[in-house]
């Protein structure tokens, strides 16, 4: 089914919320499905994924240690979510031209949103790669060099990202305004959503809003 | 930026109504109506179409029958007495196919990317059926029971910005015409009035049609089309701050142009005392049975009496006249009061303000990122600075935090609830940034000066919202407002009246505390006539909505 690119920011928030993120991750794993959805990159797929993997767990040992060399985190793997988010908020590292790893993390892919963020503020080409897999990322465009395969892989055991010295000229910008969601994940998606949503009952409708139950005047 | 300010904001020349109406006017579009298919019952299809400079937008129209007891304002309705569609560009038969077979389900259908916005509108029983009596009667209706009530159909809902799949605002908003906020909705509003007006005619018509008559022009432009506006809108101005920043300082920034201006001129004055009298038949002809705006409107006849002596005195031949009118205002006028006087000493200075509509709309994915190489020293400071009033509020008091806004299961609709009466804390939505900012501020204890936001946040997930806000707010002076939105006595109809106002929304009719009945477009004129052949005669093509009194 066609959404447009706000369903689709406005459902990955509220998914993301069910799946135990704050409110400030949510609206960011929101943006960051619209911006893979605008290069018509796979984003309803690897959320679905990797949001019903976090649902119900704690998601402090997923979060990253920002000071380690790699990244890594307490548990097994490192969200994607969590860690694009701390790599955004310390922009500035990658504006010192050293690289950034990243060990075992999910679903890489997710990872480029916020990469693009952080290209946006330090107004630089990053290239985020991990085995088999580049693109490169500008604050306004993007080019590829991976398959559909490598792209979407569930775990990649090491990711790096670097600020390149590219003009960004070869990045392409974003042209897709709407997305398809396959019913699997849409549902799954859906479901996690349904978690912000209060249910109804008799006292809730009555008092929750305005306007009576008929309005003949 | 307090509520009760904001709830007792007028439209004025920026409202986006009027915005549009000067757009279609000086833009030279051309208004037609392709279709008219309604049946003898009032049911049927019809088009309204636009055509600008450089696109056309039609309006699909689809009137249903609708049983009484079905009809209701309230966003779990299911069914109503007309259900429309804004499409980009000239319906196919098959698109109109298409969207018969989700329009008239509104939420529960699905749009695609030429549907721009989804709206639907039900029939004032007060008034719907007793117009087409008079007009099947052959006689006009009477003026008092028109601006009784103001329309025949009122709007409930407008939905826009892809929306059930309706195209994203930013596929269309590089659109000149659909750059300034809202104006699509506002063009569908501006049809569905025509369409509203049309029906009740043809009902006339077919029940009489030797005897039925039109609606004279001049009675025809007391209708606007209603609206009923409930808490689905009262979040907008909250979780959109950098768009409210911008609306609120394109009209600090057109008052403090004209309170900068040294002589008025003639003109300006006369035509400022006539705005002033008209505003007082307005305020007549406002209606409202709600104590809360009873209130506010004997506050604002006694001012605009005030007002009126005040300028026979000459308030106006000194020097910075609109400067000494408006401090004068804050010192003797209620709320109320100076807000309608900011609206109309702004009315008599196009060249100066109507220039400002461009800078009302807001690209907010350019101030999303978190900065988060801050110091904690410096979002201290920031905190202190803009939210200040919340830590001077006690969180735990009960009174402080009664209230909770959370979204229903039930067609997604938002409500406010109590906290303390009903199981709904759980699924509380983040709509009130003084407590947020009050918690972050206390969690920040310990933490080093020299130590950075990125670090607080890696270790404090749950604050990532409200720092990403103090840092808009910090950015846009005009970004947050500055109240407990969960405040026991929180009258979510200010905010409510704070985004209608922008609209050009007037007569506005709080029915609860959290329901609002409001009118737009009533004076002003009628597609044919912004676009029509006597163009040339339609004055001041946005200022009808100061109506003349009915005699005048």
């Amino acid at each position: 089914m066609s959404h447009s690119l706000n369903e689709l920011e406005a459902l990955t928030k509220r998914a993301a919320r069910g799946a135990g993120y704050a409110w400030g991750h949510a609206e960011e794993a929101g943006k960051a499905a619209r911006w893979l959805a605008g290069y018509a990159l796979p984003s309803t797929e690897l959320l679905a994924a990797h949001l019903n993997q976090m649902q119900g767990r704690e998601h402090a040992p997923w979060t990253p240690h920002a000071t380690d060399v790699p990244w890594r985190c307490d548990g097994a793997m490192l969200c994607p979510l969590l860690t694009g988010a701390a790599l955004s908020d310390r922009a500035f590292l990658l504006a010192e031209d050293e690289p950034i790893e990243f060990a075992d993390t999910a679903f890489p892919l997710l990872l480029a949103p916020y990469i693009a963020a952080v290209a946006r503020r330090i107004d630089r080409v990053i290239v985020l790669s991990w085995v088999n897999a580049s693109l490169s990322i500008g604050g306004h465009g993007l080019s590829i060099a991976a398959s559909y395969g490598e792209l979407t892989v569930h775990h990649a055991s090491m990711v790096t990202c670097r600020a390149s010295r590219a003009s960004g000229n070869d990045c392409k910008a974003p042209s897709a305004t709407r997305v398809t969601i396959a019913s699997r994940d849409l549902s799954v998606l859906s479901q996690l959503a349904a978690r912000c949503y209060a249910p109804a009952t008799e006292s809730s409708r009555l008092l929750g809003a305005g306007a009576g139950l008929t309005d003949n005047d | 930026m307090r509520l009760a300010r904001l709830g007792s904001f007028h439209q004025c020349r920026l409202s986006f109504m009027r915005v549009l109406l000067r757009q279609l006017k000086n833009e030279n579009w051309q208004f037609s109506r392709p279709r008219f298919d309604i049946d003898a019952s009032g049911v049927g299809v019809a088009v309204y179409e636009m055509n600008g400079p450089s696109h056309t937008y039609s309006l699909i129209c689809f009137a249903h029958h609708l049983p009484a007891e079905l009809r209701s304002d309230r966003v779990i309705a299911e069914a109503w007495d007309a259900t429309f569609a804004l499409f980009d560009g000239v319906p196919s038969t098959g698109d109109i196919e298409r969207l018969a077979n989700n329009v008239p389900r509104q939420e529960a259908g699905r749009l695609s990317g030429r549907e721009i916005s989804l709206s639907r509108a039900n029939r004032s029983v007060r008034l719907f059926d007793y117009t087409i009596e008079c007009l099947a009667d052959g006689r006009q209706p009477d003026p008092g029971r028109i601006d009784d009530v103001g329309y025949v159909m009122r709007t409930t809902a407008v939905y826009g910005s892809g929306k059930f799949g309706a195209a994203d605002r930013e596929t269309i908003a590089d659109r000149p015409e659909l750059n300034a906020p809202f104006q699509a909705e506002m063009l569908a509003v501006f049809l569905i009035r025509a369409f509203t007006l049309d029906i009740v005619e043809h009902l006339a018509q077919v029940r009489a049609p030797e005897k039925a008559v039109v609606l004279s022009p001049d009675l025809r432009r007391r209708f606007g089309v209603g609206n009923s506006t409930g808490l689905g809108l009262a979040p907008f101005i909250i979780n959109h701050p950098v768009l409210l920043n911008n609306w609120i300082a394109a009209r600090e920034t057109a008052l403090a142009r004209v309170r900068s201006i040294l002589q008025a001129a003639k003109a300006e004055i006369r035509l400022f005392h006539e705005l002033v009298r008209r505003a007082q038949t307005n305020t007549a002809n406002w209606r409202s049975e709600h104590p809360l705006q009873l209130t506010k409107l004997a506050d604002l006849k006694g001012d605009l009496a005030r007002l009126s002596a005040h300028l026979r005195n000459g308030a106006l031949d000194k020097p910075f006249p609109w400067d000494q009118l408006y401090l004068w205002a804050e010192a003797n006028l209620s709320l109320e009061g100076q807000e309608q006087l900011v609206s109309l000493v702004l009315e008599p200075h196009a060249g100066l303000i109507d220039s400002l509509a461009a800078t009302m709309s807001a690209n907010e994915g350019a101030d999303f990122a978190i900065d988060g190489a801050m110091s904690i020293k410096r979002l201290r400071a920031i905190l202190e600075d803009i939210y200040g009033w919340a830590f001077e509020i006690d969180w735990a008091n009960p009174a402080n935090i009664a209230r909770v806004w959370y979204v229903s299961e039930e067609k997604l609709e938002p409500r406010l609830g109590e906290r303390f009466e009903e199981p709904i804390e759980p699924f509380e939505q983040p709509l009130c940034p003084g407590r947020d900012a009050a918690c972050l501020y206390q969690a920040l204890d310990g933490w080093g000066s020299d130590n950075i936001v990125a670090a607080f946040l890696l270790r404090h997930p749950e604050h990532r919202h409200i720092v990403r806000r103090a840092q808009i707010a910090n950015r846009y002076v005009y970004a947050e407002i500055r109240d407990n939105m969960l405040d026991a006595a929180l009258l979510p109809i200010d905010l409510l009246r704070c985004k209608l106002a922008f609209f050009g929304a007037t007569h506005f009719d709080p029915r609860s505390d959290r329901w609002v009945r409001i009118n737009m477009f009533r004076g002003a004129p009628f597609p044919h006539e912004v676009c029509g052949a006597d163009r040339a005669s339609t004055q001041c093509i946005d200022d009808g909505l100061y109506l003349k009194p009915a005699n005048s």
